[in-house]
């Protein structure tokens, strides 16, 4: 009996320490080119942070990761859209203002009228914004002139406006529903980056339920089964799929890392963080290492893990180059 | 014990006194109270007002500084975005730049010609202030695109220095003998130039393609693909082409004043989708100019008479999308032949010689006009538009500063019906940011206000017969045992945060609902006659069991009621098999679905978050509200007039029916106007339960965007100062209005009605 317990012990034993040295060595694999973290001493003070709701979760873990580095630091985020990123870093309210898309002129031009020169803008990740369906739903892809039907009704790809999955080659059950469409709300940065790559700037109809969060929108798919959506590729959950997208409407590409980056999948994306630095001078130690800590290897495998996807190595490189 | 200390005259005096004067304290205390409410309203008041009233102000527009201008001929006047480096190039290639900092510096030169290699003079050329590019034509059929290179460096004391370093982006020689007109236009992988040149005496359009990789890491370099020559699709002499956003459409206008648009797709290298002949019924005369505005999907169009009109490709009826005209300038200024655009918003300036105007094109409304004293020859606009550049014939060029942070705004923007960009139709429209500077906002409250008004209207008629009839019943029927329960339970009930509320009705309820709607019918029609029936029931059985059980009768009733409710739950897909049945038009097929028969057979929108599920949630929050008050005001009802009532051999129903509900109705009615007023102003249950879709339909399957949630979900987005902060605050004024005019209006009728049926005496 205790014989049997002891192997059945050491059995379990081997298989846990195969599993974290295989996780160890693979992990090294991926991550072997970038920085590792160098904690520095004498960091302390607090960190605000405001903006991208899709960066939210992100940002949490990259707060309690930094954290163990330097206990005394007291980080705060906001998460409620990146237009709420550029004037909580003018009003000096957030050093750190989070994007998931880049800075329109209009927000530029306020931040100059306060401090003379732009912000300073730092890649953290790169983001695949995915169509999401119901699971149950047989539709595995789709092209843009169709998403542009959907969610558009100024259709500026030139299609047909769309109103039910049979539109989309669905049949049976599927044939005569009606799409409901989910979308974030206007602050957000998917919202503008959605809107203007897919629907050229057209407008989104006003039937498109605008949720405050990517997980509101994944929830509400997940719960609607004739529900279509958009969010950033790091809120999956079982409840949803996430459709293959084409351009051209001949070439259909899934959102994974490699397809983002090449350009193939169309929705791949940077996600930012800007901050507030006066030209020829140093950036603020505590903001500086923290950046230096999401761009380190230890902050990108959080990135991996979190569901977005890691930066290439040249990018670190170039932002770490600018960041000196 | 001391008393007699109470009772001497003295003390009892000193104590009289004391009482007077805390009483007078008390006096001044409450009227200072009630003073600074007051006043913080009034206070709120000015504020907001003070918040939007620079919505409604025009433009101001101040001459600043004047440059002299050394070339002769000039053909293009630009500047940099922050004002610094104006510029002029004149016909032999010389780019000529001022130091906007020290306007009276003798500027430099650039030799462009020499950059670029051409042989003849300029023709041809045109700013691109998107991409703050030449686009060179010369008079020997060479084109060529410059980047300017602006860039901006900080010296040691931060101030900002702008060096310029143009740089040419691609040549091509046509075989032509002259340039007479270019655009170009880019997307994410190619870009496109058009031009139309002459050679020999006869014109003809040639579209340039080049392409280029596309990556997540910025395009890669341009390779030239194709040229197309485009004249066989074009029936008259060309006059100017110009090439749409994403480089899809090529528009060439002819000499007859109709355009061909054109696009790059097709097995003979191109196709003309459209012949846009703008309709005699709308232009007074012929077209002979088109000018993009920023984002290149709307084109300004130039008559010969001088009037000017909008126009953008939007679906016609037959669903198709075709280029037409939107709005009319609402008057005309002779031959405008000056033209510029900013790259901030869709402000224009449109001018001739003796007469210069800003407009924003979404309206066509004008924002300034002035008439100078020289004749301008050139003009241009600054990117964020601040400031105006005018140069006249005597080689000065003029420079103003423009003050205008609200074109946008305007009362036909906030409650008027526009037709903005690619719609086919004028329409209230609220979608306030884009992520880009093309966007046009579109900013009216109109969908708002009316998404307050169904919200409220839906949760009122929900809450209000539950809430009245259960203060009636509570206060009239009820055994004051159960009284002393329902009350505080009722106001924990109102203590439910409406978060909770919201979130529970989006993610708990909505599902349900959705699935069950028949259900749902089923339960709204026949619990109120299941009720009465079981009344008639109740009222028809013994006096002694009746007197026994008065005041308890709903712990029978209750159950029974519970029951029923089940029992109609159940019936509901039953009934939705038997009634609600849709057809599928293709495949013939009988669906037994509500979402499916309630759009088909009513034209109606069906959505899950809808304002079924809001009346709900915001009934939970209001039902509370009202019922304790008109609780309180049913129970103060003064004894002597029920007992009178009883005595007169009235029944409880007849007695608080007749004597109870009117003489109470002052208080039901402030109870009612209190709840409207918290419906009105309820935000978090709506930002959750709904869609926040600014619709404008009254349905009771379709969703809703309340002022109070519009403000809630945009206000963290907008930057101080900004027209959506500032509409914003226009929305909480709106708001503001609403409740001061519906409590005003009650008020008076609550007087009323308080001196109809005068009962606190």
């Amino acid at each position: 009996m205790t014989y049997l317990l002891q192997r059945v012990t050491r059995l379990v034993g081997c298989f846990v320490f195969s599993l974290i040295f295989c996780n160890i060595v693979r992990a090294n694999e991926v991550n072997s080119e970038l920085p590792q973290y160098e904690p520095v001493s004498g960091i302390t003070g607090s960190l605000n942070s405001v903006g991208s709701d899709t960066l939210n979760n992100l940002m949490t873990l990259w707060a309690q990761a930094f954290k163990r580095y330097y206990p005394n630091v007291i980080i705060q985020i906001e998460g409620k859209g990146s237009s709420t990123a550029p004037p909580a870093l003018i009003e000096g309210t957030a050093q750190i203002g989070l994007m998931s898309r880049d800075l329109k002129s209009t927000e530029i031009i306020s931040f100059e009228s306060r401090y003379q020169y732009k912000p300073f803008k730092v890649i953290v990740a790169l983001d695949a914004l995915a169509l999401w369906v119901h699971k149950d739903n047989p539709i595995d892809k789709i092209d843009f002139s169709q998403i542009d039907a959907i969610f558009s009704n100024t259709q500026r790809r030139g299609g047909k406006s769309v109103e039910r999955w049979g539109e989309l080659d669905l049949t049976g059950e599927w044939q005569s529903r009606k799409l409901s469409l989910y979308g974030r709300n206007s602050a957000s940065g998917t919202y503008g980056f959605f809107k203007s790559v897919v629907l050229l700037n057209g407008d989104f109809r006003a039937s498109v339920k605008q949720q405050p969060g990517s997980s509101g929108v994944v929830q509400s798919v997940g719960s609607d089964r004739y529900g279509i959506g958009y969010s950033g590729i790091g809120y999956y959950t079982s409840e949803v799929k996430a459709l293959d997208v084409s351009v051209d409407g001949v070439n259909y590409f899934a959102p994974t890392r490699e397809n983002s980056i090449s350009g193939d999948y169309p929705l791949g994306r940077f996600l930012y963080v800007f901050v507030n630095r006066t030209p020829n001078r140093p950036l603020n130690r505590l903001t500086s290492e923290f950046i230096r800590f999401v761009l380190s290897q230890e902050g990108q495998q959080i990135v991996q893990r979190d569901g977005y996807f890691k930066l290439p190595k040249f990018v670190v490189d170039d932002m770490l180059t600018k960041l000196e | 014990m001391n008393q007699k200390a109470y009772h001497s005259e003295e003390t009892r005096k000193k104590f009289q006194k004391q009482v007077i004067r805390s009483n007078q304290i008390a006096h001044w205390c409450f009227s200072l109270g009630g003073l600074t409410v007051l006043a913080s309203i009034f206070g709120i008041f000015i504020f907001i007002l003070v918040q939007i009233f620079p919505l409604f102000q025009p433009a101001s527009v101040k001459k600043v500084t004047q440059y002299k201008v050394t070339s002769k001929d000039p053909v293009v006047i630009g500047v940099d975005e922050y004002n610094q480096r104006p510029f002029v190039v004149d016909r032999s290639g010389i780019l000529e730049l001022f130091n906007g900092q020290n306007p009276a510096d003798v500027s430099s030169k650039i030799d462009l010609l020499q950059l670029v290699g051409f042989e003849g003079s300029l023709e041809a050329s045109i700013f691109l202030e998107d991409k703050q590019e030449l686009l060179l034509g010369s008079s020997t059929g060479e084109f060529s695109l410059v980047e300017l290179g602006f860039s901006s460096e900080f010296t040691e004391n931060q101030s900002r220095t702008i060096s310029v370093n143009p740089n040419v982006v691609l040549s091509y020689q046509l075989d032509a003998d002259q340039i007479i007109a270019s655009d170009t236009s880019q997307s994410l992988d190619r870009r496109v130039l058009a031009n139309v040149v002459s050679k020999g005496g006869s014109r003809s359009v040639y579209a340039i393609e080049f392409n280029r990789g596309r990556t997540l890491f910025g395009p890669g370099d341009l390779r030239l693909n194709r040229v197309v020559d485009l004249t066989p699709w074009i029936d008259l002499q060309p006059v100017s082409v110009k090439v749409g956003s994403n480089s899809s459409d090529i528009l060439v206008l002819d000499d007859a004043g109709n355009i061909s648009v054109l696009n790059l797709s097709g097995s003979e290298g191109a196709q003309r989708v459209q012949l846009w002949v703008p309709s005699p019924e709308i232009i007074q005369g012929k077209i002979v100019d088109m000018r993009w505005l920023l984002g290149r999907f709307s084109l300004i169009l130039t008559d010969d008479l001088g009037f000017q009109y909008l126009a953008s490709r939007a679906s016609d009826s037959q669903g198709e999308t075709r280029y037409s005209i939107t709005t009319v300038t609402g008057d005309e200024i002779s031959n405008p032949d000056l033209f510029s655009t900013n790259l901030r918003n869709r402000v224009y300036l449109r001018g001739n010689a003796n007469e210069v105007e800003l407009l924003y094109a979404t309206t066509l409304r004008s924002r300034w006009s002035h008439s100078p004293d020289y004749n301008v020859i050139d003009t241009a606009l600054s990117p964020r538009n601040d400031a105006l550049y005018l140069l006249d014939d005597e080689q000065w060029m003029h420079q103003y500063s423009i003050y205008d942070p609200h074109p946008e705004a305007g009362f036909k923007s906030f409650f008027g019906k526009i037709r903005y960009e690619g719609q086919a139709e004028a329409q209230y429209t609220w979608q306030s940011s884009g992520a880009t500077d093309d966007f046009e906002p579109k900013f009216s409250l109109m969908p708002l206000i009316y998404g307050s008004m169904k919200g409220t209207f839906y949760a009122i008629i929900f809450s209000v017969p539950i809430a009245v009839l259960g203060a009636l019943y509570t206060s009239q029927f009820l055994a004051d045992h159960y009284k002393k329960y329902i009350k505080p339970l009722m106001e924990i009930m109102a203590s439910l945060p409406s978060v909770v509320l919201g979130f529970l009705g989006a993610l708990w309820l909505a599902p349900i609902i959705e699935t069950r709607i028949p259900s749902v019918l089923l339960i709204i029609v026949f619990m109120p006659l299941i009720s009465m029936f079981l009344g008639m029931i109740t009222y028809q059985v013994n006096q002694k069991f009746k007197i026994r059980f008065r005041g308890k009768e709903f712990l029978f009733l209750i159950p029974l009621l519970l029951f029923s409710a089940y029992a109609l739950w159940q019936l509901g897909p039953t009934v939705e098999r038997l009634i609600f049945v849709y057809q599928d038009p293709v495949t013939g097929e009988r669906i037994a679905d509500f979402r499916l028969w309630w759009p088909e057979n009513l034209g109606i929108g069906f959505d899950q978050r809808n304002s079924m599920v809001v009346g709900f949630m915001m009934g939970f929050a209001i039902i509370p509200l009202i019922f304790t008050i008109s609780e309180d005001a049913m129970s103060s009802v003064p004894t002597h007039l029920t007992s009178a009532s009883y005595a007169l051999g009235a029944n409880r129903w007849q007695t608080a029916w007749k004597i109870v509900v009117p003489t109470a109705s002052a208080g039901v009615l402030s109870a009612v106007m209190i709840g409207i007023g918290r419906a009105i102003g309820e935000t978090m249950i709506v930002v959750m339960a709904t869609g926040n879709t600014p619709v404008m339909e009254w349905d009771v399957f379709t969703g809703m965007r309340t002022l109070a949630a519009n403000l809630a979900v945009e206000l963290p987005e907008a930057a101080l100062n900004s027209t959506l902060y500032r509409s914003l605050f226009l929305g909480a004024m709106v708001l503001f209005l609403m409740t001061f005019a519906l409590n005003t209006v009650s008020d008076i009728i609550r007087q009323r009605l308080k001196l109809k049926y005068k009962s606190t005496l």
